[in-house]
């Protein structure tokens, strides 16, 4: 209190003290007292020096004119007029608490002898006037001051506390049987303000102070009344006392023998026991390694124990996990705000979540409402911003993020480390915002650390752990200064708070527990004094001595909140996300610029005139298309995972919460990919088209969009798997290259599959399976087979090319090559060879006969060698090896043929186009703007430096890949040599194109499947078990070696 | 995906052979000291089989133009690994032989003809082996400055 | 994501597949191309002599190592420019191409002019390639070959066989006329370059007498493409040189047969032939086949 408010407090009292009667001795020494209580010895005397003389002149007249009873009603009204002035005075500096504490203690002035004449009243109600007090409130402290009787005092702002009947109708009461006298309780209800006063004369201790029943005590949070018999009386009885008819449901909340051992073994909670209910505010505490947080986890069940239960209104919290969630909050020490939406969007959006049937008016207006009571009205339109970049306070962050979980009013809410990094007086805010919750009916359990003495006067009980989860005191807040004080056998140890300025200091608690032994040369060493242990069991057998059988009666749980449905939850997070985004400029700009300046960048760069003497550029003779693919792909990968490997990450906090709300993870991730894809669909485009248009390509916009957003999209679900199983972006963004590389190096563009590591599968007929999991290769293909095949002029030639290229083959290569087979055997056999061919050279021979004789053009004209029977070491002589030879000359004569037929049908078509000049005009512009020559060269992979390859006893066609079908016809064989224009689906062939398309997107469902079911952070845990058990295995080994290695030295 | 994919793994690559001429090994190597510093202008690969009993003695021929006031500089290499040697006849396009690599009456086998030409025209390079034997050989027509 | 859900999505994938593959309608129609083909083979010509007829057309080696010899200057502008590839489309512009380019390759080659071969060596691929004769090319020992003069011989050699085993190759596939166009258009370009050559007297004298031995080479030329007369095209091309053969008309041979006789040169006993020819040709024939000479290849390279 600033001495100016003090001095004008003096001067009240002495004006109303020296009306009428004039000061009495006993008014004289309730200012003494009064004084005495706010300051040191001097100054009393100082502050009294100054009441006297503002009473003096007052005085001496009443001495000198006894007879003469008019008078001092003029000095009244010039008292009046002096009052009013420092009631305005007063009214600039004190908050309205403060003022009603003014307005008691000038009734308690009054009261000290009882001398209620009418200008003395005149006086008060002058000043509560100027106070803005309400006349019933007003009246309610006169009759609280005034009157004795409990009988009287028959009003519901009244609380008595006395033995034997209910005294009146409308006063709360509580029954105390052995109290001696009353006492009451007075509420004022417009600052939540509770006074008491004793009327009896057993000594009652008012937070360790004793009562004395000539004065009126302010009955602040979490204290506690203590009578020499039976029970301590707490704030929150009487408080609960008053709001026993608030709607709020009451709820029993019980802990049995809660034990929690982790996976590796060490065991974080200890058979914890506990018990509250409704309007209660509980602290967690403990030093650090306690398991606060922990416990707060197992409690608010988030977590399972290992052993023991919770049990709420009678449900086990673990096991009826979802009829108990909805009355569950939980406010986690981080931020789980949306930084780039405003307070009141966060808040909207929260709610919009949580209810279903709100309609908009109802959410706003219960947005607006929960903002009011948080203080933030008049901030929400303010953007959250980071606490980096901070937009608001500290304070106003966290009462932001309690005000999510109030907005769907949970009964039990659990509150971490709610007040660390804010100043003292954020910190207070937040926790009279706590409290003023407890009031409403709700159990809150707060995990904090070192608490101002003001915050945690504020808790109700307090739980206090040690280390290994040792439950070592569980109950009240300064009763546990006493107790730990008492073991520790201080002097004063039955004083729990300071006498004079009331404080208590949680840190006496901690020094107690935690102080360590101190060594001869006065050295604190390591070791503790009383261990974990053995406070626990002092508390233990402290608990047997005041065990209390104490059961409140609880109400049915309400249903869980109506939550929205899946698709609506869906529109709401993707409304959130997606003005979140927004409101992102430098994000918006930057994904939408990025593939349009990587696309310009990549063409433009790569887009050159072949001929130094013109400057036409042909699309023909571009050599970088190929490249240009393959960066396409890439590009696409890049660009999905790099939008999308932050997004759950960055949300996790918010995630946390929304699964504790059992929101619908579906829903939400549905959300997220819905974005995700819209970005992905809109960047592929924007590359598409600059890309594809600076290059020349044409007519091909939509495949190429097709494949770049599906391999975006893919690459998006995939990066949303590394954010979700991550906790770093540094993580993130180091695994991007594991992702990408491997892509690049797997695609079949930069290094063909004929040519890699044969161990991976490399130079086999079809496409390593290593490589059958990228999907940078499907996509790849699919662009490389769809340009080549389906430009404008290709498509023109493609099936009658197919046949040609079939047709060449057999003809120039695969029949000489299988002749070659046969005339060696004959010359040696002509050399008299014992073996004149090898068991493989023979097999291969059956093989391919065989093979040979399905083929559907040769089967259809009926070419066949019917003797594949005799293709073996034992059948085969000079006989066969006769009729084969004459099988592949009628099968060589036939390819020829037909080679020759499907030649001049191509080369009259061609002839034909080109007829006239207008027409070898039009042929040649499409010719040059369709048809790449280094893609072809690249799909018939022209520089194969053998057209045929031996693989084991087979022939494998190397030339033409994108002119030959696949060979393995199997129906389950989904799998083709690389380029292949179409792919075995069940025996039917589907265009790679829409083949490949599809493979992505069966990747893209898997991706979410493994993301839905956080497949990865699974795996990633499972191997950092596995990890953490071989580390100890490590260790044991290592500790064994090591003592046999010490027991040698010996 | 197979298992027997790897078994199989091992790999057998080989080349074709569809250049008639390689059936006897790249005689161009051994024939490049003959060449010297003369221009090589046309060569024929020649591959034939051993003369059956009551058969014409098999012969390969091949017609090129040869002009006048170029001294023309012909050989044939043999493949070692066949017992026959090549031997060269030259006609012009009057059938009339002009000039040949084997000297009948000295029974001697010259190396290399050189054949200064003065009239021009197509003329006929016939190849055949020493006693048709079994043979395999290149012939070369190369031209001096 | 629901277990069914998942199911819906596999069962639908499988039918867009299914209904993908009805559209192999397609590749059905390219197998039954087939079936008419026999019916109309052509009839099959003398392969042994267009064999010996293409055969006896020179071969560029010897025209272009004259015109160096006799110390002619190189001129690039002569050539086929690279780019004209692109205007060749059908199989018979291919085919004399891949004879003109075949021909600049050897003259630039003679010339040493490494350089620029390889544009022409890979052009001569693309052609071959798309005629479906590239199995003759081996273009990657060309390509280390011609990095170097000193293996001119290697790359004529392998050339020579190459085109040599490409015509026979040809010839058996019944693509006879693909060869003879090869060869038509060998030997059109090397006689452009040897009358468009800059020459002075005496050289250009055994120039124009190499151009007027050429007389019979027409002839032959005129014979080959005369097995092919049912083609407009050949018939084209027969025309153009029915008309330089009137020029040729006025260009005379003499031959001088004389028995041959053995000399001994250097220690060697050889067959020296006697027989001698003369060429008779005006200056005004000469310009008059270079104009010839030049219309029909500059059509036929355009």
């Amino acid at each position: 209190m600033s001495e100016e408010i003090l001095k004008a407090l003096m001067q009240l009292f002495a004006i109303i003290a020296k009306q009428d009667v004039g000061l009495s001795d006993k008014e004289r020494e309730f200012v003494e007292n009064f004084l005495k209580q706010q300051l040191n010895e001097s100054a009393v005397k100082e502050y009294l020096a100054l009441f006297d003389s503002f009473i003096q002149p007052n005085k001496q007249k009443r001495q000198g004119d006894s007879d003469k009873p008019q008078k001092p009603k003029l000095t009244s009204v010039r008292d009046s007029v002096k009052t009013l002035g420092i009631a305005k005075k007063i009214n600039k500096t004190l908050t309205q608490k403060q003022k009603v504490v003014v307005l008691v203690r000038l009734f308690e002035l009054v009261n000290t002898d009882r001398n209620f004449t009418s200008q003395r009243m005149a006086i008060i109600d002058t000043v509560a006037d100027v106070f803005n007090i309400r006349p019933e409130e007003t009246e309610g402290i006169s009759d609280f001051v005034t009157k004795d009787n409990p009988h009287e005092l028959d009003s519901p702002d009244i609380l008595i506390i006395k033995s034997g009947e209910k005294p009146n109708e409308q006063s709360h009461f509580i029954e105390s049987d052995q109290l001696e006298g009353n006492i009451i309780i007075l509420r004022v209800n417009s600052v939540d303000l509770y006074f008491i006063r004793y009327t009896g004369v057993s000594e009652l201790m008012l937070n360790g102070l004793p009562i004395s029943n000539q004065r009126i005590y302010l009955f602040a949070n979490g204290s506690v009344i203590k009578q020499p018999k039976g029970k301590p009386i707490f704030y929150t009885d009487i408080a609960a006392k008053f709001l026993s008819d608030s709607s709020a449901i009451n709820v029993s909340f019980e802990a049995n023998n809660l034990g929690l051992t982790f996976p590796n073994g060490y065991i974080g909670l200890r058979d914890i026991n506990l018990y509250e209910y409704s309007g209660k505010m509980v602290a967690i505490m403990g030093g650090s390694g306690a398991g606060k947080t922990t416990l707060l986890n197992v409690l608010s069940g988030i977590d399972n124990p290992t052993n023991g239960k919770v049990v709420i209104n009678g449900l086990n919290l673990h096991q009826d996990k979802e009829k108990v969630k909805g009355i569950i909050g939980y406010i986690p020490q981080d931020d789980l705000l949306i930084e780039e939406l405003t307070v009141y969007e966060n808040l909207y959006y929260s709610t919009k979540l949580v209810y279903r049937d709100l309609t908009e008016e109802e959410i706003t207006e219960k947005v607006n409402k929960v903002l009011t009571s948080l203080g933030l009205f008049h901030i929400k339109d303010l953007k959250v911003g980071s606490p980096l970049n901070k937009k608001i306070s500290g304070g106003q962050r966290k009462r932001l993020n309690i005000g999510l979980e109030l907005i769907r009013e949970p009964a039990v809410l659990f509150v971490d480390e709610p007040t660390s990094g804010l100043s003292s007086r954020d910190s207070e805010n937040v926790m009279e915002l706590l409290r003023e919750l407890t009031v409403r009916g709700k159990l809150i359990f707060v995990v904090i650390h070192q608490p101002s003495s003001e915050i945690y006067k504020m808790f109700d009980n307090v739980i206090i752990l040690d280390e290994g989860g040792h439950q070592i005191y569980y109950g009240n807040p300064v009763e546990a200064v006493i107790y730990f004080k008492e073991i520790d056998n201080q002097i004063n140890s039955d004083v729990g708070e300071c006498p004079r300025c009331g404080n208590v200091n949680p840190e006496t608690i901690f020094s107690i527990i935690e102080s360590r032994i101190v060594d001869e040369y006065g050295r604190t060493t390591a070791t503790r004094k009383v261990l974990p242990q053995e406070w626990s069991g002092h508390y233990v057998s402290k608990l047997k001595k005041e065990k209390e059988t104490e059961t409140q009666n609880y109400d049915m749980l309400p249903e869980a909140f109506k939550k929205p449905n899946w698709l609506k939850q869906m529109k709401i997070f993707f409304a959130r996300d997606l003005f979140s985004k927004l409101a992102n400029t430098q994000y918006m700009v930057l994904n939408l610029l990025e593939a349009p300046i990587l696309a310009f960048l990549l063409a433009y760069v790569i887009r050159y005139i072949d001929d130094p003497t013109s400057d036409v550029y042909i699309f023909r003779d571009n050599e970088n298309i190929m490249p240009y693919l393959f960066m396409c792909t890439i590009v696409a990968m890049f660009v999905g995972l790099i939008v999308s490997a932050e997004e759950i990450y960055k949300d996790r906090k918010i995630l946390k919460r929304e699964t504790f709300l059992n929101l619908s993870r579906s829903s939400y991730l549905s959300s997220k990919i819905s974005i995700l894809f819209i970005i992905s669909a809109i960047q592929s485009a924007l590359f598409v088209i600059i890309g594809n248009s600076i290059l020349g390509i044409k007519g091909m916009y939509v495949e190429y969009w097709l494949i770049f957003f599906s391999l975006s999209t893919l690459a998006n679900v995939i990066g949303l798997n590394i954010s979700a199983a991550f906790n770093s972006a540094v993580t993130i963004y180091i695994l991007i290259p594991f992702l990408i590389i491997p892509q690049m190096v797997l695609t079949g563009a930069m290094f063909s599959f004929d040519k890699i590591n044969r161990n991976i599968g490399g130079g086999r007929e079809k496409v390593p399976v290593i490589a059958e999991v990228m999907p940078s290769r499907w996509a790849f293909e699919a662009l490389v087979v769809n340009q080549f095949k389906n430009n404008d002029y290709e498509k023109q030639f493609y099936h009658l090319r197919k046949l040609e290229s079939e047709l060449n083959y057999k003809n120039v290569y695969y029949i000489p090559e299988l002749r070659g087979f046969a005339e060696n055997y004959r010359a040696a056999k002509m050399a008299n060879n014992p073996e004149p061919i090898s068991k493989d050279d023979m097999q291969l021979l059956y093989n391919e006969v065989t093979k040979e004789n399905k083929s559907p053009m040769a089967s259809t004209h009926n070419i066949i060698f019917e003797n594949t029977h005799l293709l073996n070491l034992d059948d085969f002589n000079m006989k066969v090896h006769n009729q084969l030879m004459n099988y592949f000359s009628k099968l060589q004569e036939f390819y020829r043929d037909n080679f020759n037929h499907i030649n001049n049908r191509i080369d009259q078509k061609v002839t034909e186009m080109v007829s006239t000049p207008e027409k070898r005009e039009a042929y040649q512009q499409l010719y040059n703007d369709y048809y790449n020559s280094y893609l072809a060269r690249f799909a018939k992979n022209s520089m194969a430096p053998l057209p045929l390859v031996r693989l084991g006893n087979n022939l494998v066609q190397k030339i033409d890949p994108v002119y030959l079908s696949p060979q393995d016809r199997n129906p389950l064989s989904f799998r083709t040599h690389f380029l292949a224009p179409e792919k075995n689906f069940f025996g039917n062939l589907v265009p790679t194109f829409y083949f490949n398309v599809i493979i992505i997107w069966i990747f893209t469902i898997i991706a979410y499947i493994a993301l839905y079911y956080n497949a990865l952070s699974k795996l990633l845990n499972s191997l950092g078990l596995m990890g953490s058990k071989a580390g100890k295995i490590w260790l044991s080994i290592q500790s064994r070696f090591n003592k046999t290695k010490s027991v040698k030295k010996q | 995906m197979k298992k027997y994919n790897i078994l199989l793994s091992i790999l057998f690559a080989f080349v074709l052979n569809l250049n008639g001429l390689s059936q006897c090994g790249n005689l161009m190597d051994v024939c490049h000291g003959k060449l010297d510093d003369a221009r090589f202008i046309k060569s024929w690969p020649i591959q034939l089989p051993e003369q059956e009993s009551g058969e014409p003695l098999p012969q390969v021929s091949f017609k090129m133009p040869l002009s006048s006031g170029t001294t023309y500089k012909i050989f044939a290499c043999n493949a070692e690994e066949y017992p026959g040697e090549v031997i060269i006849s030259i006609r012009n396009h009057n059938d009339d032989l002009v000039i040949t690599s084997y000297m009948v009456e000295q029974q001697r086998h010259l190396p290399i003809i050189k054949f200064p030409v003065a009239m021009s025209g197509i003329y006929t390079f016939s190849f055949y082996f020493e006693g048709g034997k079994e043979g395999c050989a290149i012939g070369v027509v190369s031209s001096v400055d | 994501m629901k277990i069914p859900r998942l199911t819906t999505v596999f069962v639908s994938l499988f039918f867009f597949f299914a209904i993908l593959s009805c559209q192999q309608g397609e590749r059905q129609q390219a197998t039954d191309l087939l079936s008419d083909s026999l019916i109309e083979a052509d009839v099959r010509l003398d392969d042994k002599m267009i064999r010996e007829m293409i055969s006896s057309i020179p071969n560029p080696v010897e025209m272009s190592a004259l015109l160096q010899k006799s110390g002619i200057v190189y001129s690039q502008d002569l050539l086929n420019p690279v780019n004209n590839i692109n205007n060749y489309n059908t199989n018979f512009k291919k085919a004399l191409n891949l004879g003109v380019y075949g021909t600049d390759l050897v003259y630039m080659n003679i010339y040493d002019r490494t350089i620029s071969t390889l544009r022409y060596l890979s052009n001569v691929r693309d052609l071959a390639s798309d005629l479906r004769v590239e199995q003759f090319f081996d273009y990657e020992t060309l390509n280390r070959l011609s990095e170097s003069s000193r293996n001119i011989d290697s790359v004529l050699f392998i050339t020579n066989t190459g085109f040599d085993d490409m015509s026979r190759y040809l010839i058996d596939q019944n693509r006879g006329n693909i060869s003879v166009l090869i060869s038509y258009g060998t030997w059109i370009e090397s006689l452009y370059i040897a009358t468009n050559v800059q020459t002075v007297p005496p050289k250009s004298e055994t120039i124009h007498t190499r151009l007027g031995e050429q007389k019979k080479i027409l002839d032959n030329m005129i014979l080959l493409l005369y097995t092919y007369r049912n083609d407009p095209y050949f018939q084209n091309l027969i025309d153009d040189l029915m008309e330089l053969k009137v020029i040729f008309d006025d260009v005379s041979i003499t031959y001088v047969y004389a028995e041959p006789t053995i000399q001994e040169v250097d220690g060697t006993v050889i067959l020296v032939d006697n027989s001698s020819s003369e060429v008779n040709i005006s200056e005004e024939t000469v310009e008059a086949i270079t104009q010839q000479v030049s219309y029909i290849r500059n059509k036929m390279v355009e």
